[in-house]
């Protein structure tokens, strides 16, 4: 079930009434309900997957418990390198497996040795990588005695499975959101509101903005060695934009809902483009994923404290398991590789933390210095983003050595886009309110401010209209596939 | 809750409000009598899918209307005849594209699959009765329901543009259809792949096509409208081409009364052909003036068509 699909928009409604009215009075029916929701609202996609879910979840939490309970180091090692080997060997044989196997013959072949490991002809489990991420940060927050195991079965595969979160994120932490499971949680208006609203604002970016986008940049990228190095350009401008409405608006959706439970979910995107630095960039984009690196990998590996070339090394493999994480290809990992490139002068200059609070705040306009660098900084992000869309690495090459050539200097050509104007003028329309809003959680959250109702009003039929005529086939959201 | 629920129903209730009110007025504007009204000479339509919306040159043929639809497959022809028909006592004959593709079981997915349900059905919905809207919602309810809320404003916006604001009907907006003369010549670019369409050779008839063309059929005899199947032409290596003996089964068993008007061996040179099934608008000129001047010989009263129609072909181009 997708979140901009009218199975969803049924969906909701009914479960939000069963939560509110139906089940109101008593925790443990509103987690019930919320699990059974979410298990239908996963098995829509495939039932069959349902039962890696739930295994998954039962293993983090059995081996959870023996976590807390070994009294030895070794026992509770073994029990975290059993949760983590079995999660990580579903994720391996069901994401990467094929990619292992042929980048293997490969080299092999390289050497004249002719081998076959064959490949597995299996489908990826939807939000397989996210709810691995949930249950891994589980039992490692155990193992180092920052939580202590949730003894409730329900409120635990809650923790892993709440529908808002479960496909594509954010990737929850169990001290942010189990604490919240675990609490009677009560209705509040004005968050419900900001709840509706959040979701209109991540529908009209995803519908509008992230979907036709998609098909601009489609054209481009599948026919791009006919296309002038303008119009490559454009391409690959509106993938940047795609994968950031794309995503961003699945999260807004994602928050939004969680916010009509009672429940507030961690913030994923905090405007991106208007960066700095990457640094800043990567404190922006992907929150609950950088975070995460950071806590169980970059940390554990030593962090910033052992000497610049420790904190390089480091930097390096974060940034390169990431891109692996996206995806089992090459252009992930050069995608990955080319973002530590971009934040190593932040890492060896130190100036990583120069930028932490947004772009101009409490003022309306950036300074120079400020436009200069959030322009460096988009410019170099729609380079890289080049990597992660090309279908292979042969491919992203082709296509940036497109871009360098005369034709750089002619007109974009719009051949087959239709109403890509109307769309580029959208496009701007919600980088403007983004710009607005990005004092607040989400852009459209200013409207909030306005005094009048009849203005806020107006602005929430604007954008269900729009979203109503660009609506129609449901597209996939892009993360679904990591 | 009580005030998110007010403020909630509130809200819907008016968003409820205008969504109705366009389409009552975008539904309604379809249904009016003005809408459908073709000039009062043209005493011949021509339907169809984009073969014969690409033969058909009506400015050569002067009393003939053509409203071959691209992708229109028998289902949605019948709702639109049903219109025409009742408004303009002034047509006596039907020319109806019958053509291999026709016997195959693509128009089944032409007719119900999301990507044409997508474009035709908020297009055609106006013109339903509870038996057809029936029948298209027992075919793909899901991708109807999907593309209501875009395609319906998108088309019934336009309805209310193009009837109350601007007065035109269904022959200036082509909305349903109009002769359409087609620019390019791809023929070249195409190899002769006819080996890998042999696969298109199987048994399998799209039923609800046939169904829906017998109901045409059946519409026109009770209208005293004289209908006649036509062939235009199409290149030797056209793809459907290779089902010719399914073709001439399904009209023999079901047809058998309907005459058809055969010019798929019409003269025409690979530059006359848009791609292998349509002729671009050199050939729709050539074969407009041809077709033109059968109708000025007697064509639709001769008694043995098939053989006045090969012996004209012979006599002009061999």
């Amino acid at each position: 079930m997708l979140f901009n699909s009218i199975d969803f928009l049924i969906f909701l409604p009914i479960v939000f009434f069963l939560y509110w009215f139906v089940a109101n009075k008593n925790l443990k029916y509103q987690n019930l309900l919320l699990l059974a929701s979410s298990y239908y609202f996963y098995s829509c996609w495939d039932w069959r997957f349902l039962f890696l879910l739930i295994f998954s979840t039962q293993l983090d939490y059995y081996t959870g418990i023996k976590i807390f309970n070994s009294t030895r180091r070794t026992n509770k090692k073994i029990w975290l390198w059993i949760s983590v080997g079995v999660n990580l060997g579903f994720l391996g044989v069901f994401k990467y497996y094929n990619f292992f196997a042929e980048s293997f013959e490969q080299a092999m072949s390289l050497l004249g040795i002719k081998t076959s490991l064959g490949s597995l002809k299996v489908i990826l489990p939807v939000g397989i990588s996210f709810y691995t991420f949930h249950g891994l940060s589980y039992v490692i927050d155990i193992y180092y005695d920052r939580i202590k195991p949730e003894r409730n079965f329900i409120n635990y595969s809650l923790f892993v499975s709440f529908f808002p979160l479960l496909v594509a994120g954010p990737i929850e932490r169990a001290t942010h959101l189990l604490p919240q499971i675990v609490k009677k949680r009560d209705f509040n208006y004005r968050n419900a509101v900001d709840g509706l609203r959040q979701i209109l604002w991540g529908l009209f970016k995803k519908i509008v903005i992230a979907n036709n986008c998609a098909e601009f940049a489609d054209t481009i990228f599948n026919n791009n060695s006919h296309q002038s190095g303008s119009t490559i350009i454009l391409g690959a401008l509106f993938f940047t934009y795609q994968i950031y409405c794309d995503f961003s608006g699945y999260s807004d959706i994602a928050l939004g809902t969680a916010k009509l439970f009672g429940i507030d979910l961690l913030r994923n995107f905090s405007y991106p483009y208007f960066s700095r630095d990457i640094a800043e960039f990567w404190r922006r984009w992907h929150i609950s994923l950088s975070s995460w690196f950071k806590d169980y990998l970059y940390i554990p590996l030593g962090g910033s404290k052992g000497g610049m070339w420790l904190k390089i090394r480091n930097t390096f493999i974060i940034f390169i398991v990431s891109g692996f994480w996206h995806g089992a290809n090459w252009t992930f990992i050069i995608w990955g590789l080319l973002n530590a490139i971009y934040i190593m002068p932040s890492i060896i200059f130190n100036t990583n933390r120069n930028n932490i609070e947004i772009v101009a705040k409490g003022n309306f306009f950036p300074n120079f210095r400020e436009i200069i660098s959030i322009g460096i900084t988009f410019t170099v992000t729609v380079f890289a983003w080049i990597f992660f869309r090309a279908s292979n690495v042969t491919n992203a090459f082709l296509y940036i050595k497109e871009i360098f050539s005369y034709s750089i200097l002619s007109l974009p050509k719009f051949e087959g886009m239709k109403n890509s104007y109307v769309i580029l003028l959208l496009t701007f329309i919600m980088f403007f309110i983004e710009w607005f809003g990005r004092e607040y959680q989400y852009g459209l959250a200013f409207v909030s401010k306005f005094k009048h109702r009849k203005m806020r009003w107006f602005m929430y039929y604007l954008l269900i209209f729009i979203i109503i005529y660009y609506s129609g086939k449901e597209q996939q959201f892009i993360y679904f596939q990591f | 809750m009580k005030k998110l629920l007010f403020s909630f129903s509130y809200f819907t209730a008016i968003l409820g409000l205008i969504i109705l009110v366009v389409f009552y007025l975008g539904y309604s504007s379809l249904n009016n009598s003005r809408y459908f009204k073709i000039s009062t000479d043209s005493k011949i339509l021509v339907l169809g899918h984009s073969h014969p919306e690409c033969a058909f040159n009506n400015r050569i043929i002067l009393n003939l209307t053509n409203l071959g639809k691209s992708g229109e497959t028998y289902f949605y022809t019948y709702l639109k005849l049903k219109k025409i028909l009742p408004q303009n006592k002034q047509i006596k004959f039907v020319l109806l594209e019958f053509e291999n593709s026709e016997v195959d079981t693509v128009m089944n997915s032409w007719t119900w699959d999301d990507s044409h349900i997508y474009h035709m059905f908020p297009r055609y919905f106006p013109l339903m009765d509870k038996s057809d809207l029936k029948f298209i919602l027992s075919k793909n309810s899901k991708a109807i329901f999907n593309c209501l809320p875009r395609n319906f404003i998108n088309e019934f916006g336009f309805n209310i543009y193009s009837n109350y604001l601007k007065k035109k009907g269904i022959i200036s907006n082509k909305r349903f259809g109009g002769y359409n003369g087609l620019k390019r010549n791809k023929v070249d670019t195409i190899t002769n792949n006819s080996s890998k369409y042999k696969s298109l050779n199987n048994n399998a008839i799209p039923f609800c096509n046939v169904f829906y063309l017998q109901k045409i059929v059946n519409f026109c005899n009770s209208n005293k409208v004289k209908i006649f199947f036509i062939r235009s032409p199409f290149h030797r290596n056209y793809k459907y081409a290779v089902n010719e003996s399914k073709y001439n089964m399904v009209k023999k068993k079901y047809f058998s009364r309907v005459e058809l008007l055969d010019f798929k061996d019409f003269h025409l040179s690979s530059t006359d052909y848009g791609d292998l099934g349509h002729l671009n608008y050199s050939g729709s000129n050539k074969f407009s003036i041809f077709f033109n001047k059968l109708l000025n010989l007697g064509l639709l009263d001769k008694v043995d068509k098939a053989t006045f129609i090969k012996n004209e072909i012979h006599k002009n181009y061999y």
